[in-house]
C-alpha cells in the first residue's frame, strides 16, 4: 500500500466506518446507537467518494441518512424508550452460540476477501471516475437495467399497499 | 433495448402484471357501499386474467428465447413453470373467495397482492439475471408477507407475518450478499455472460454460490433453515397458507433448477444428499406428533421438500423432469389438502379456529363428499398409486438411483413409508371413527369445491396416465 | 497546487463571512418590516437606525448563562444545535454567486466547488437538518420541545419529496445537477421561473416547510409549545438555533435564486459590451440582489399570514403538493421529448 493521501483518507473512513459500527451495536441508549449508525453511514459515504462513485455516495447520504434514519429516530422517539436495561440481556447460551456463529461467518468471509483481493488490486480502474458520475449511472439503468429497474417498481407498489392493508386504521 | 419482440415472447408475464394493477384499480370503481360487487368484478377478472395467461403459456412451449436485454428466458422449463404457477394461483383464487367472506378479509388488496407474488414468481423462474431472481424473490415475499398477516385482527396471523418478515428479510441479506460475491467474481450478474466466462473453482466465487443456496434453502424450506414453516403455516390464513406452502415452494424450486443447471452444481451431490436426506428426516418424524392438522402438513411440506431436493443430487434432463411432475402433483395435492382444511375449520367462541385432528374425527359420517376428496388428496401426499403423488416420488427416486446414488433413494423410500402413518391416521379419523360432538362445516362453497375437484381430476389423470405432463416435458434440454 | 487551496480558503472565508454578517441583517430586516407592517418603530437606537442591534444581541447571549435542563442528554443536547448550523452553513458550498473574475492574471470561479450532484447535495443536507431540530427536542427532555421535535421530522420528510420532485423538472431541462450548469442555461428570458412555474411555486413552498419558517412554523408554534424545540436553549446554543434558521432562510433564498430566478445571470448583459471585471461585480451584485428580495418576501410572508394547523399541513403536503410535483415532472417530460 502507498502512503499518499488519497489512501491515507479512504483508510481513515474505513476505520471510522468500522468504529462507529462498534459503537452503534455497544451503546445501551437507542438513539445514542442510531446517531452512531448516522456516522456509520457517512464515513460508508466517503468511502463511496473516494471509489469516485460521487452518486453512490451522496445518495446514500440523502436516502439512508436524510430519510431512513429520520423515521428510525421518529419512532424511538414515539416508542420514547426510557428503560435502558432493555436493550441489555444477559448472556445466555443461545446468545453465546450466536456470537461463536457469528465470528466463524465473519472468519469465513474475512479470510475469503483476504486471499481473493490482497495485492490484488493497486491502481484504480481508469474508468472509475466515468462510472461513478451520475450521467452515467442514469445512462446505464435506463438502457442495459431498465427491465430491472421497472420490475422494482412492483416491489414498491405491493410493499405500499401491504403496508396499507397492515396499518390503515379503518380498512374493514 | 426493448422492442416489440421482446413484449410478443413474454404475454403472460405481461398479462399477470398487468392484471395486479387493474385490480387494485377496480377496487376504486364502485363506491364503497357495493364492496361486494367490486370484490366479485375482481374475483372473476383475477380468473380470466390467469386463464388468458395458461393459454398464452401453451403457446410458449416450443419457444426459446432470451429477451428484454437478456434478463428473461422463455423455454419449455420455464413455460412449464409458468403453466404449474398459474395453475397453482388459479386454484388458490378460486377457493379464496368465500373463505374470505366467512372470515370478513373480502378485499380486492387480497387479489392484487396475490397477482404481484404471481408475477414476482414467474419473474423467478424466467429470470436469466441473478437481479431479476432477487427482484422476484422480494416481490414474491413481500406479497407473501402482508398475506399472511391479512387476518389483522387475529394474533396468529399477525405473528406469522412478523415471524415470516424478519426471517425472510435476514436470509434476504445472505441471497444479496451471495449474487455480490457472483458479481465481484464473474464480473456480471446474467447467467448468458456468467456461462460465457466458465468460472473456475475460486473461494470467492464459491462463497457467493454457497450464500445464494442457503438462501433457496430457507425459501423452499429445507433442513438446517426450517423452523419458521409449521408457525408461519400455521397462522396464516388457511388459503394462503395453501398457496405458500405449494406455490410459493414451487417458484423457489424452479428457480432453483435454472440457479443448479447454470452454474453447473452437479459436483455437490453429497451436500445436496444431506440437506434432502435431514429434510425429510426432519419433516416425517416431527409430523408423527402434531395434533394440529395445518402443523401436520406443513412438516409433511418441509418432508415433500425433501423429496424434490433429492432431484437436484445431479442435475440432468431426466431429473429436471422428475422436479417438474412432481412440482405439478405436489402443487394439486397441497393445496387441495388446505382448500378442505379451509372448510373443516372449527371455530372456538373468540372466532379462533382450532383445526385440531379432533374435528376430523368421524367427518367421514357427516360430511362424505369432503372426506372423500381429503383422502384423496392425503393418499395422494403419501404416495399411493393410482394418484400422481406416487409417479413424482417414483420418477425423483429413480433420477437418484440413475446417477448412482441408490443409498439416498432407499433411505428417502423409508421414510415416505414413515410418512404414509400420519397421513392415513387423518383418513382413519375420518372413516373409522364416531363424531366428537357436532362437527360443523364452517362454510359451504361451491367455488372451493370446484377448487378441489380440479384438483383431484387432475391428480387421477396424471396419476392414470403421466404421459399426459411427461410429453410437455421432452423437450427440456 | 498550494495557490488552489489557498484560493479556496479565501473563498471560503469570504462567503462565510458573508453568510454571518447578512444573517445578522437579515434578522435586523425581520424587526424592521415586521415593525414597518404593524406601524411601530422597531430597533432604531443601537448605532444608526438600529443597525449594530443583531451584533448587541449576539453579544448579549454569548454572556448569559448556558442553562442545561437536569435530565436533559447533556452530550446530544449539545451536539443538536452544532448539526443545525453546520448544515445551514454547508449548504452555500455549490451555490454559484457568479462566473467566473479575472485576479491576478488568474480566473476565479465564483462558486466555492462545483459538484456534478450539486442538486442532490443541497437535498441530502436540506434532509439532514432536521437532525438538528429533533435532536433537539428529544433531549431536552421536556414534552414541549419533544412535540417540536417529532413535528419538525414529520413536516420535513413529508415536504423534502416535493422539494426534490420539483427540482426534476429543471434537470429534465438542463441535463446536468451541476449549479453552475443550471444557471449557464437560464441565459436571457430563459430564467426557470418562466419555464417551470408550476415547479417555482412547489419549490418556495417547500423551501418555507423546509426551513420551519411561517406559514409553517409549527415546530416552534409560540402559543401551543411554548417555543418548541428550542424551549430549554438558552445563552450560545440558543443563539446557535438563532443563527440556523435564518442562515437557512438565506441559503434558501440562495438556492431559489439559482434554480429559478436566474443565479448571477443578469439578462442580456453580454449585449452592452462591458469590461469582463465590470460584467463579473455586476453579475455579482445580480445574485444578492435577488437574495435580498427572496430573503424580504421570507419575512413578508411571515407577517402576513396564519400559521397553518397540523392537519393542514400535512393534507397540503401530501394530497396536493406530491400530485402537483408528479404532474409537474409528466408535462415537463413530455415537452421536453416533445420539443428536443
Amino acid at each position: 500500500m502507498i502512503w499518499n493521501a488519497e489512501n491515507i483518507i479512504t483508510l481513515s473512513f474505513a476505520i471510522l466506518a468500522l468504529g462507529s459500527a462498534i459503537m452503534m451495536i455497544t451503546r445501551r441508549n437507542p438513539i445514542t446507537s442510531a446517531l452512531y449508525l448516522i456516522v456509520n453511514f457517512f464515513s460508508i459515504s466517503g468511502v463511496y467518494l473516494m471509489l469516485r462513485s460521487q452518486f453512490v455516495a451522496i445518495i446514500q447520504i440523502l436516502v439512508y441518512a436524510g430519510a431512513i434514519m429520520v423515521l428510525f429516530l421518529f419512532v424511538i422517539m414515539l416508542l420514547n424508550l426510557s428503560g435502558e436495561k432493555k436493550m441489555m440481556e444477559t448472556f445466555s447460551y443461545k446468545k453465546i452460540s450466536a456470537i461463536i456463529l457469528g465470528l466463524m461467518l465473519f472468519a469465513s468471509l474475512g479470510i475469503t476477501a483476504f486471499f481473493a483481493f490482497f495485492g490484488k488490486y493497486k491502481t484504480m480502474n481508469p474508468n472509475a471516475e466515468i462510472m461513478g458520475t451520475i450521467q452515467s449511472v442514469g445512462k446505464e439503468l435506463y438502457t442495459t437495467y431498465s427491465f430491472p429497474f421497472e420490475l422494482v417498481s412492483f416491489v414498491l407498489l405491493a410493499a405500499i399497499v401491504g403496508a396499507i392493508v397492515l396499518a390503515q386504521k379503518k380498512f374493514e | 433495448m426493448i422492442n416489440s419482440l421482446d413484449f410478443a415472447n413474454s404475454i403472460p408475464l405481461l398479462i399477470i402484471g398487468g392484471a395486479g394493477l387493474v385490480v387494485m384499480l377496480l377496487e376504486t370503481i364502485f363506491p364503497k357501499s357495493q364492496k361486494g360487487t367490486s370484490e366479485t368484478l375482481i374475483f372473476y377478472f383475477s380468473l380470466a386474467a390467469i386463464v388468458a395467461a395458461i393459454t398464452f403459456s401453451f403457446g410458449d412451449l416450443t419457444k426459446n428465447f432470451i429477451i428484454y436485454n437478456k434478463f428473461i428466458r422463455v423455454n419449455t422449463l420455464t413455460s412449464v413453470l409458468n403453466i404449474v404457477l398459474l395453475t397453482g394461483i388459479f386454484i388458490t383464487v378460486l377457493s379464496s373467495k368465500n373463505y374470505l367472506q366467512q372470515e370478513k378479509i373480502n378485499h380486492g388488496e387480497y387479489y392484487s397482492l396475490l397477482m404481484f407474488s404471481l408475477f414476482g414468481m414467474m419473474l423467478m423462474g424466467q429470470a436469466n439475471d441473478l437481479i431479476v431472481v432477487f427482484v422476484g424473490l422480494e416481490l414474491m415475499s413481500i406479497c407473501f408477507y402482508v398475506l399472511a398477516g391479512f387476518m389483522r385482527r387475529k394474533v396468529e396471523s399477525n405473528e406469522s407475518a412478523i415471524k415470516y418478515f424478519l426471517l425472510g428479510a435476514f436470509l434476504t441479506g445472505f441471497l444479496l450478499l451471495g449474487i455480490a460475491f457472483i458479481y465481484g467474481y464473474t464480473g456480471s450478474t446474467n447467467y448468458t455472460a456468467i456461462t460465457d466466462v466458465h468460472p473456475q473453482k475460486d473461494t470467492f466465487y464459491l462463497l457467493g454460490l454457497t450464500l445464494v443456496f442457503i438462501a433457496f434453502i430457507f425459501k423452499t424450506g429445507s433442513f438446517p433453515l426450517q423452523m419458521w414453516i409449521p408457525d408461519v403455516y400455521q397462522g396464516a390464513p388457511t388459503v394462503v397458507t395453501g398457496m405458500m406452502s405449494s406455490v410459493g415452494k414451487t417458484a423457489a424450486f424452479g428457480a432453483l433448477i435454472s440457479f443448479f443447471s447454470i452454474f453447473a452444481l452437479n459436483n455437490i451431490p453429497m451436500v445436496v444428499a444431506m440437506v434432502a436426506i435431514l429434510t425429510m428426516l426432519y419433516g416425517n418424524v416431527v409430523a408423527l406428533v402434531q395434533s394440529n392438522i395445518k402443523r401436520l402438513l406443513a412438516y409433511s411440506s418441509i418432508a415433500h421438500a425433501g423429496y424434490i431436493m433429492v432431484g437436484f443430487l445431479s442435475i440432468n434432463s431426466f431429473s429436471i423432469r422428475a422436479v417438474l411432475f412432481y412440482l405439478v402433483s405436489y402443487i394439486l395435492m397441497q393445496s387441495g389438502a388446505f382448500i378442505i382444511i379451509s372448510m373443516v375449520e372449527e371455530k372456538t367462541g373468540d372466532n379462533t379456529s382450532k383445526n385440531t385432528l379432533e374435528s376430523y374425527k368421524g367427518l367421514g359420517k357427516t360430511n362424505p363428499m369432503l372426506s372423500l376428496l381429503m383422502t384423496i388428496f392425503l393418499f395422494s401426499l403419501a404416495g399411493i398409486p393410482p394418484f400422481a403423488g406416487f409417479w413424482g416420488k417414483y420418477y425423483i427416486f429413480l433420477s437418484a438411483i440413475q446417477v448412482n446414488y441408490l443409498w439416498v433413494a432407499i433411505i428417502g423410500i423409508l421414510l415416505s413409508l414413515v410418512g404414509v402413518y400420519y397421513y392415513i391416521k387423518v383418513i382413519l379419523y375420518m372413516w373409522f371413527y364416531e363424531p366428537v360432538g357436532e362437527t360443523t362445516i364452517a362454510y359451504r362453497s361451491d367455488f372451493s369445491y370446484t377448487a378441489a375437484v380440479i384438483s383431484v381430476i387432475g391428480l387421477f389423470a396424471f396419476g392414470v396416465y403421466p404421459d399426459l405432463i411427461l410429453r410437455y416435458l421432452r423437450n427440456i434440454i | 497546487m498550494w495557490i488552489e487551496l489557498l484560493i479556496s480558503v479565501i473563498k471560503i472565508a469570504t462567503v462565510l463571512t458573508v453568510l454571518l454578517v447578512s444573517v445578522a441583517y437579515a434578522v435586523y430586516a425581520e424587526r424592521r418590516v415586521s415593525a414597518f407592517m404593524q406601524n411601530r418603530y422597531g430597533p432604531n437606537r443601537v448605532g444608526y437606525q438600529g443597525l449594530l442591534q443583531s451584533f448587541a444581541d449576539v453579544i448579549k447571549l454569548v454572556f448569559k448563562e448556558d442553562i442545561v435542563p437536569v435530565k436533559a442528554n447533556k452530550p446530544i443536547h449539545t451536539l443538536a444545535p452544532m448539526i443545525s448550523i453546520f448544515v445551514a452553513l454547508t449548504t452555500i458550498a455549490v451555490v454559484p454567486f457568479g462566473h467566473t473574475i479575472e485576479l491576478f492574471g488568474r480566473i476565479i470561479s465564483l462558486q466555492i466547488t462545483d459538484v456534478n450532484v450539486g442538486i442532490l447535495y443541497i437535498l441530502a443536507l436540506t434532509s439532514l437538518g432536521v437532525y438538528g431540530i429533533t435532536l433537539s427536542g428529544w433531549s431536552s427532555n421536556s414534552k414541549y420541545s419533544l412535540f417540536g421535535g417529532i413535528r419538525s421530522s414529520a413536516q420535513m420528510i413529508s415536504y423534502e419529496l416535493s422539494m426534490g420532485l420539483s427540482v426534476v423538472g429543471i434537470i429534465l431541462i438542463t441535463g446536468s445537477l451541476s449549479l453552475q450548469d443550471i444557471v449557464l442555461h437560464q441565459n436571457g428570458w430563459k430564467w426557470n421561473l418562466v419555464l417551470q412555474p408550476l415547479g417555482f411555486i412547489i419549490f418556495l413552498v417547500a423551501s418555507f416547510a423546509e426551513t420551519n419558517r411561517s406559514p409553517f412554523d409549527l415546530p416552534e408554534a409560540e402559543p401551543e409549545l411554548v417555543g418548541g424545540y428550542h424551549t430549554e436553549y438558552s445563552s450560545m446554543k440558543f443563539a446557535l438555533f438563532f443563527l440556523a434558521e435564518y442562515a437557512n432562510m438565506i441559503v434558501a433564498s440562495t438556492v431559489i435564486a439559482t434554480l429559478y430566478l436566474g443565479g448571477w445571470q443578469f439578462p442580456y448583459l453580454q449585449s452592452f459590451g462591458l469590461p469582463p471585471m465590470a460584467v463579473s461585480i455586476l453579475q455579482v451584485l445580480t445574485f444578492c440582489a435577488k437574495v435580498a428580495f427572496l430573503v424580504f418576501f421570507f419575512i413578508w410572508v411571515r407577517w402576513s399570514l396564519p400559521r397553518f394547523r397540523y392537519d393542514q399541513l400535512m393534507n397540503l403536503g401530501w394530497k396536493v403538493m406530491l400530485p402537483l410535483s408528479i404532474l409537474n415532472i409528466i408535462v415537463t417530460a413530455i415537452l421536453v421529448s416533445v420539443l428536443k
